[in-house]
C-alpha cells in the first residue's frame, strides 16, 4: 500500500509539470500584464512605458519565458511562490489565508453531501416507486438542475435577509467580541456550504439509489434474504457495503471539483478563499498568483483522484494495488 | 467616502466600470439629512467594498482604491475640500502664499493630535513629504502620487530623492509652522498638490527605514492615525474595523465604530434592506425598488466625472474619418443621450457636453443645451464630409465601406447596453458600427497601450473618467500627455485646435491664473474649444445613487464624496 501511494505520488510530478507548462504558456499568451493595469492609465505617471518596463524588469518579466519558468520552478522548490503583483504580498501568505477557507468550505459541503445524500438514496431504493422515492426523486432532480449560485441567493434571501438568522458574508463577524469563535465560524459556514452541497446532494442521492437498486438484485442479496436475514441486516450488511463503493470513488473525485466549484459561491458569500483570489489574479494578470492557484487546484484534483483510488482499493478486495 | 479625492489632483482617474462608480457612494450636499432629534453618540456603521481590499495602509502606498478609502478615514491631509469644493482647514488651519506665488506658508492647528493624544508637529509633516519624494516609494513601490510634490524646489527631474532626504523647498519654521517653495508658480499647486500632503507619525515610522515600510506591522495595521476613525482590526479579504478617534482635529466622531465589509454587489441591496449594511452605493436601475424599502433613504447626486465614447484618431483603417471634427459632431448629434440616461440609469444622470461635468464649480454654463439630439443635423454633417450612403450604409469619402468597430469590456452589463444604444443611434444615421464581443479590460489596456501605429484592433471604445476636485487638465488633455496618446490620441502638433488646447491649459495654471476670474475665463475658453472639437464624444455624467439606513443621520452627500463622517450619527431605532 505504502509503495503504491509513493508510486502514485511520484506519478503526479510529470502531470503537474505538464499542467504548469501549459498554464505558464497560456498565461503569457494572454494580452496585457498586471503593470499595464496598475500604471497604464494613471495620468500622473509621466512615462508609463518606462515605469511598466522597470516594474517588469524588477519582477523578472523581461526574461525569456523558459528562463522565467525555470526561475519559478527553482523558487517553488525552495518554497517560494513569488510575490503578488497586485497585492504586493508573498503568494504563500495570500494562499495561506485563502486555502484553509476554501478547504473548510469544500469539506463541510462534502460532509453535508454524504450525510444527506447516502441515506436518502438508500431509502429511495428500499422504497422504490413508492411515495417517498417519487417525491424525493423529483426534489433531487430539481436540486440537480438548479445551479448552486441560485441556491446561494435563495438561501441568503430566506435565512439572512428575511429571517436574519445567518450571516450572508465572510467567515467571521466583524467588530464583535465573539468574532472568530468556533460558533461564529460555524454560523458563517452554514449557508455557503449548504449552497455548495445542494446540487451534489441530488447527484449523490441519484447515484446511491441506482447503485443500491443494482445490488438489490444480485444473487448474494437474494441468498441472504433466502437465509432469513432481517431486511435491515441485508440492507446495511450486504447491500450498502457494496453499493457505496462507487460513491467513495466519486467522493475522491469531488474533493478537487468542490474546491474549483466554490469559485462563484465564494464571490457571492464574500468568502475569502481561493475562488476570489483566482478570479482577481486572472483578471489582473497577476502571474505568480495565477500559477500558484492553478498548481494548487491541480494538486487537489490529482490528490482527490489518488484518494479515490486508495479508497476503492481498500474497500473492494477485488482491486489490487498495482 | 471619497474624502481623499484631492489626491488625484490633476485631471482624472480611470473608473473601470459603473460598478465602481456606483460603489463610491458619492452623495450630494443638497441631500444631507435634516434631523432635529438630539444627536446620539455610539453605534456601529457598516460600509461596503464590492471586492477585496489591499493590505497596505500607509497613505499613498496601496494600489487598491478600497484600501485608499479606508486609509482616508485614518489619515487626514493638511487641507480638505468642503461641500462647495473649496479648500478648508484640516490639520493645517491657516496658510498664505508669498507675493511671487512661489512660497506657501502653513500653520498646523494647535489642536491637531494623533489618535494616541500626541500633537502633530512639523516633523510629522516633513516625514509625509519625505515619503512622497522617497526613492523607496517612487521607484520600488510605484509611486503613483509622487507627482503631488514634483514642483517643489529641490526635487530633481526624476521626481524623487534618496530615502529620508528633504527637498530644499521644504522648510520647518517652528514646531507648527512650515513652508513649501515651488520651482515655478502654479495656480493649481495648492489644490492639486500641496493640499494632499499627509502627515505621518514620526514617533513610529520615523524609526523604520522607508525601504521597510511596506509590509511592516504599521503598514498592515496602522494603530495610530490623524483621521476620524482609527483601524482596530483587519480581516484580510473581509473587513476593516475602525474606532472613533477621540482626538480628531475636526471633532470626535459621534459614531463609535466604522466597519468596511467586502460584500458582493449581488447581495448588497438585500443587506441594506435587512439593516446589515448602513450605507452603500447601488445601481441606479435598482433605485425605484430600493425606494420602497421602509428602513432606507436614498441620495442621488451627480458625480464629478463622465462617460465617453472614444475613437482612435490614429487608426490605420478609419482614422481619416475619426479625425474629422464634423464626424465626431455628427455622432454627438446622432446620440439621444437623454433617452440613454433614462433607459440605462433610470434617469439619474446628466448630459455631458465638455470635459467638466455640469456639477463642477468650473463648468462653463454656455455648454448647456449644445448637441441636442438631432439626427437630421448628424446626417447633414456626415454628408458634408463626403460620407455617402450606399446600400443603406455610409461609406468613407473615397467610397470604401465604413464599418468601424466598438470595443467594450466584459463583465459589465451596463457598458454592453450602452454600446447597444450607441449602435442603434448610429445605425439610424447609416453608420454601420459593429460591436466586438466584450473583452477583458486588461486586453483593452494592452491594445490602447500598444497602438502607436494605429494597427491594433481597437477603433472605438467606451471609458469613463472620475475627476479630481481641481479641474487641472494636465495629465489627460495636453497633446504631450501619455494618457491622451494611449486613449484618443488627440495629439497632432500641427492641428491649430490642439495647439490652442495646449496654450489654454498652460494659461489655466500660470501666474495670471491666481486671479480666479482669469482662471475661470481661461477654463471656459478651453471647455468651449473641446465642446466644439469633441476630441471624444462626451456622453453623460451618471449620478451616484446611495442607499442608507434611516437611522443614519448627518451625512453630507456631495459629488466629491460623502463628507464629514465625524458628524454622522446613528439613532437608536428606525
Amino acid at each position: 500500500m505504502v509503495s503504491y501511494v509513493i508510486r502514485r505520488l511520484l506519478g503526479l510530478i510529470p502531470t503537474l509539470f505538464i499542467i504548469t507548462v501549459i498554464v505558464f504558456s497560456l498565461m503569457h499568451l494572454m494580452p496585457g500584464n498586471a503593470f499595464q493595469a496598475l500604471v497604464g492609465l494613471n495620468p500622473h505617471i509621466k512615462d508609463a512605458a518606462k515605469v511598466i518596463a522597470q516594474r517588469m524588469a524588477n519582477s523578472g518579466l523581461n526574461l525569456s519565458w523558459p528562463q522565467q519558468y525555470v526561475n519559478w520552478i527553482v523558487n517553488l522548490l525552495h518554497g517560494n511562490l513569488g510575490t503578488s503583483f497586485e497585492f504586493q504580498q508573498p503568494v504563500t501568505t495570500l494562499i495561506g489565508t485563502a486555502l484553509p477557507n476554501t478547504v473548510t468550505l469544500a469539506l463541510t459541503a462534502e460532509l453535508i453531501i454524504l450525510i444527506i445524500g447516502i441515506p436518502i438514496g438508500v431509502f429511495q431504493a428500499n422504497r422504490v416507486n413508492k411515495g417517498f422515492d417519487i417525491s424525493t426523486s423529483l426534489f433531487a432532480v430539481l436540486l440537480y438542475s438548479v445551479p448552486g449560485f441560485i441556491f446561494a441567493l435563495f438561501l441568503i434571501f430566506i435565512f439572512s435577509f428575511t429571517l436574519n438568522w445567518l450571516p450572508s458574508m465572510g467567515t467571521v463577524t466583524a467588530a464583535v467580541p465573539w468574532s472568530g469563535d468556533l460558533g461564529d465560524r460555524i454560523q458563517h459556514l452554514i449557508l455557503p456550504a449548504t449552497a455548495l452541497a445542494l446540487p451534489s446532494v441530488a447527484y449523490y442521492t441519484r447515484l446511491m439509489r441506482a447503485n443500491t437498486l443494482q445490488v438489490f438484485f444480485q444473487d448474494y442479496v437474494r441468498t441472504a434474504r433466502a437465509k432469513g436475514l432481517r431486511s435491515g441486516r441485508v440492507l446495511f450488511r450486504h447491500v450498502l457495503r457494496n453499493a457505496i463503493i462507487p460513491i467513495t470513488t466519486q467522493f475522491g473525485f469531488d474533493i478537487g471539483g468542490l474546491v474549483g466549484g466554490a469559485v462563484i459561491l465564494e464571490q457571492i458569500f464574500t468568502w475569502p478563499g481561493m475562488g476570489e483570489l483566482t478570479i482577481n489574479a486572472n483578471l489582473n494578470r497577476d502571474y505568480p498568483v495565477i500559477l500558484a492557484t492553478t498548481l494548487i487546484f491541480a494538486v487537489m484534483v490529482l490528490l482527490g483522484n489518488l484518494i479515490a483510488d486508495i479508497l476503492l482499493a481498500s474497500m473492494d478486495p477485488r482491486v489490487r494495488y498495482n | 467616502m471619497k474624502r481623499k479625492k484631492a489626491l488625484f489632483s490633476a485631471a482624472a482617474v480611470m473608473t473601470l466600470s459603473t460598478l465602481f462608480a456606483g460603489f463610491g457612494g458619492i452623495g450630494g450636499a443638497f441631500a444631507a439629512t435634516a434631523h432635529r432629534a438630539p444627536i446620539v453618540n455610539g453605534g456601529t456603521m457598516v460600509q461596503t467594498f464590492p471586492t477585496a481590499f489591499g493590505l497596505n495602509f500607509i497613505p499613498f502606498l496601496s494600489t487598491s482604491a478600497y484600501t485608499a478609502q479606508a486609509t482616508a478615514y485614518s489619515f487626514d491631509s493638511i487641507l480638505r475640500f468642503n461641500r462647495k469644493d473649496q479648500l478648508s482647514a484640516d490639520i493645517v488651519n491657516k496658510w498664505s502664499v508669498s507675493p511671487n506665488k512661489l512660497t506657501y506658508t502653513f500653520w498646523i492647528n494647535p489642536k491637531a493630535r494623533w489618535s494616541n493624544g500626541t500633537y502633530i508637529t512639523t516633523a510629522d509633516i516633513k516625514l509625509g513629504v519625505d515619503w512622497l519624494l522617497s526613492t523607496s516609494y517612487n521607484k520600488t513601490d510605484g509611486g503613483a502620487y509622487g507627482y503631488l510634490l514634483s514642483n517643489v524646489a529641490g526635487v530633481p527631474k526624476s521626481g524623487y530623492l534618496p530615502d529620508g532626504q528633504t527637498p530644499s523647498g521644504f522648510k520647518i519654521l517652528g514646531p507648527r509652522e512650515f513652508s513649501v517653495t515651488l520651482q515655478q508658480a502654479d495656480a493649481a499647486a495648492l489644490p492639486a498638490g500641496l493640499a494632499a500632503i499627509t502627515p505621518l507619525p514620526a514617533q513610529i515610522l520615523g524609526k523604520i527605514p522607508m525601504s521597510k515600510w511596506k509590509g511592516s506591522a504599521f503598514d498592515l495595521h496602522p494603530w495610530v492615525g490623524s483621521g476620524p476613525f482609527i483601524t482596530t482590526s483587519v480581516v484580510p479579504g473581509q473587513s476593516i474595523t475602525q474606532k472613533a478617534n477621540p482626538y480628531y482635529v475636526l471633532g470626535r466622531p459621534h459614531i463609535a465604530q466604522n466597519v468596511w465589509k467586502v460584500i458582493s454587489v449581488d447581495v448588497v441591496n438585500g443587506d441594506l434592506a435587512s439593516g446589515q449594511v448602513t450605507i452603500a452605493g447601488i445601481h441606479a436601475i435598482d433605485a425605484a425598488q430600493m425606494k420602497k424599502v421602509p428602513n432606507l433613504n436614498l441620495s442621488v447626486v451627480p458625480t464629478n466625472g463622465f462617460d465617453y465614447l472614444g475613437w482612435r484618431l490614429n487608426n490605420a483603417t478609419f482614422g481619416s474619418v475619426f479625425s474629422q471634427v464634423k464626424f465626431r459632431q455628427a455622432v454627438e448629434y446622432a446620440l439621444n443621450r437623454p433617452a440613454m440616461i433614462k433607459a440605462l440609469y433610470a434617469g439619474y444622470g446628466t448630459v455631458e457636453n465638455g470635459p467638466l461635468p455640469p456639477i463642477n464649480f468650473w463648468y462653463n454654463k454656455a455648454l448647456n443645451g449644445t448637441y441636442a439630439y438631432n439626427p437630421a443635423k448628424a446626417n447633414a454633417l456626415l454628408n458634408s464630409i463626403g460620407m455617402k450612403i450606399k446600400n443603406g450604409w455610409r461609406t468613407m469619402p473615397n467610397g470604401q465601406p465604413f464599418t468601424p468597430t466598438l470595443t467594450i469590456s466584459s463583465g459589465n452589463a451596463t457598458i454592453q447596453r450602452q454600446a447597444d444604444f450607441i449602435q442603434h443611434f448610429l445605425q439610424a444615421v447609416h453608420i454601420n458600427l459593429k460591436i466586438n464581443p466584450p473583452i477583458n479590460f486588461n486586453t483593452i489596456l494592452n491594445q490602447l497601450n500598444s497602438d502607436a501605429n494605429g494597427k491594433q484592433p481597437i477603433q472605438a471604445f467606451l471609458l469613463a473618467w472620475s475627476l479630481s476636485n481641481d479641474p487641472d487638465p494636465r495629465g489627460l488633455w495636453r497633446s504631450t500627455d501619455n494618457l491622451n496618446t494611449v486613449t484618443i490620441d488627440w495629439t497632432n502638433p500641427k492641428d491649430p485646435a490642439i495647439q490652442l488646447n495646449d496654450k489654454l491649459i498652460h494659461e489655466s495654471h500660470g501666474m495670471a491664473a491666481y486671479n480666479i476670474n482669469y482662471r475661470i475665463a481661461t477654463l471656459n475658453k478651453w471647455q468651449a474649444l473641446l465642446n466644439q472639437q469633441l476630441p471624444e464624444n462626451f456622453l453623460f455624467d451618471q449620478s451616484t445613487v446611495t442607499a442608507y439606513n434611516k437611522n443614519l443621520h448627518g451625512v453630507v452627500f456631495t459629488p466629491y464624496g460623502n463628507l464629514d463622517p465625524q458628524k454622522w450619527w446613528l439613532s437608536t431605532g428606525n
